[in-house]
């Protein structure tokens, strides 16, 4: 029988079962299928079809290296951005922090910043005549000091960040605690021994003026007292 | 005609575009895919053959494979732009036009210049009565040499199912061609 079984390999092969003659007109069918039904002949649309696929394979092509070319620079878009963003928010963080321990110091950090644009690297020499950085125009009259002429923070070194000498702070260690000429170690002058500034007390100055809460030491005896102006905010008279 | 040992390095150049690579495939492929679009009862098997070229451009930077698995993707994607191509026609393969017993009259009484052609009609005609699954089945197997699990990558089904389908192929074959009697009609 083997109707329901047929090797169909066998039966392409021509070995059909001899039981049953009409498997042999499907062999023979079967056998004969190559040669009444050879490939078929391209030659009348092969140049037509070539030309198809040359044009498609230039898209293609034209396709991929656009493609490659945008993945390339985007990556390094995005590296530049990435870098930028840290920049700038390092740059965020160092002001910040810096304006943070200027008003710790009871230095307004407004006011330092002229001198600090302005005064970028200078030593910090200048007498204590000098204003300091905290913007002698807005600085209580009674907190001048004597005769001290209000002057472009200009001779108020600026050094960014760098040094912690301007410790002022609690400690008023300033340069040698003196209080003479370390006024210019002045809080917000981050780092700075500046003997002979009297930066703090010129920031004491602006400070009592401009900001109710920090700063006192608006009298000139400030001088020198750096450190504590921030501690006792003392109003000046 | 397979190329052989020459494969890798026309299938190399064709992906870096090289016309002649390219040339060299559409002739040892474009014969073999037209006549299984043809005998497939396509409208159009000429406008296949070139869509299935372009889309063999598209897709072969992400081919891998030896020259037996080129030859079954390219049958594959044959095989999709057909079945596309009668779901956009919403029909069907082409019928057989008459009788096989008359086409198989035609076939002993006509010229030998004509007998070529009657051949092929005449073989088309007979393959008419299969099912579409069927006959792409038979004509994969017997005239494309591709094995039971090519077949199946080929028609999208599993091996099994290509088993089934060639069975029954040859049933309906030998009821046609034994029978005689007009036996028209999918089995």
């Amino acid at each position: 029988m083997g109707i329901d079984e047929v090797d169909f390999d066998r039966l392409v092969a021509g070995a059909v079962p001899t039981d049953d003659p009409q498997w042999g007109k499907v062999s023979a069918f079967l056998g004969d299928l190559e040669a009444n039904c050879p490939p078929s002949n391209v030659s009348a649309v092969e140049e037509h079809h070539l030309a198809v696929v040359a044009r498609e394979v230039r898209l293609v092509g034209t396709s991929r290296l656009r493609d490659h070319r945008q993945t390339v620079p985007s990556g390094v878009r995005t590296r530049f951005r990435r870098a930028l963003a840290a920049t700038g928010a390092a740059a965020l963080f160092a002001l910040t922090a810096g304006a943070g321990v200027a008003a710790a110091l009871g230095v307004n950090p407004l006011q330092l910043l002229p001198d600090l644009i302005l005064t970028p690297g200078t030593t910090p020499d200048a007498p204590a005549s000098t204003t300091g950085p905290t913007g002698p125009s807005t600085a209580d009259p009674t907190a001048s000091g004597p005769g001290t002429p209000t002057q472009p923070p200009a001779t108020v070194p600026v050094r960014p960040s760098g040094t912690p000498t301007a410790t002022h702070g609690a400690t008023g260690n300033c340069g040698n605690g003196k209080g003479e000429g370390n006024a210019s170690c002045t809080n917000g002058n981050s780092g700075k021994e500046n003997p002979g500034k009297d930066n703090t007390a010129k920031a004491n100055q602006g400070k009592s003026t401009s900001k109710p809460t920090p700063t006192p030491k608006a009298t000139p005896s400030n001088k020198g007292k750096s450190g504590k102006s921030e501690a006792t905010p003392t109003p000046t008279p | 005609m397979p190329l052989g040992s020459r494969f890798s390095l026309v299938l190399s150049a064709a992906d870096e575009g090289a016309d002649w690579a390219w040339a060299e495939l559409y002739r040892d492929l474009a014969p073999t895919l037209l006549r299984f679009l043809a005998t497939q009862g396509a409208a159009e098997p000429e406008d296949l053959l070139a869509e299935c070229f372009v889309h063999i451009v598209r897709n072969l930077h992400g081919f891998e494979g030896g020259e037996a698995a080129f030859r079954a993707w390219a049958f594959t994607i044959a095989r999709s732009r057909l079945v596309d191509s009668w779901r956009a026609g919403g029909r069907r393969p082409v019928s057989a036009t008459g009788s096989v017993p008359e086409t198989l009259d035609r076939l002993h009484h006509h010229e030998a210049a004509d007998r070529d052609m009657l051949q092929r009609a005449s073989v088309l005609e007979v393959l008419d009565v299969l099912t579409p699954d069927q006959r792409a089945v038979i004509v994969l197997r017997v005239l494309d040499q591709f094995s039971v699990e090519e077949t199946a990558q080929i028609i999208g089904k599993s091996a099994g199912a290509v088993k089934v389908l060639q069975n029954r192929a040859v049933k309906a074959l030998r009821r046609t061609l034994g029978s005689g009697a007009g036996h028209d009609g999918a089995l």
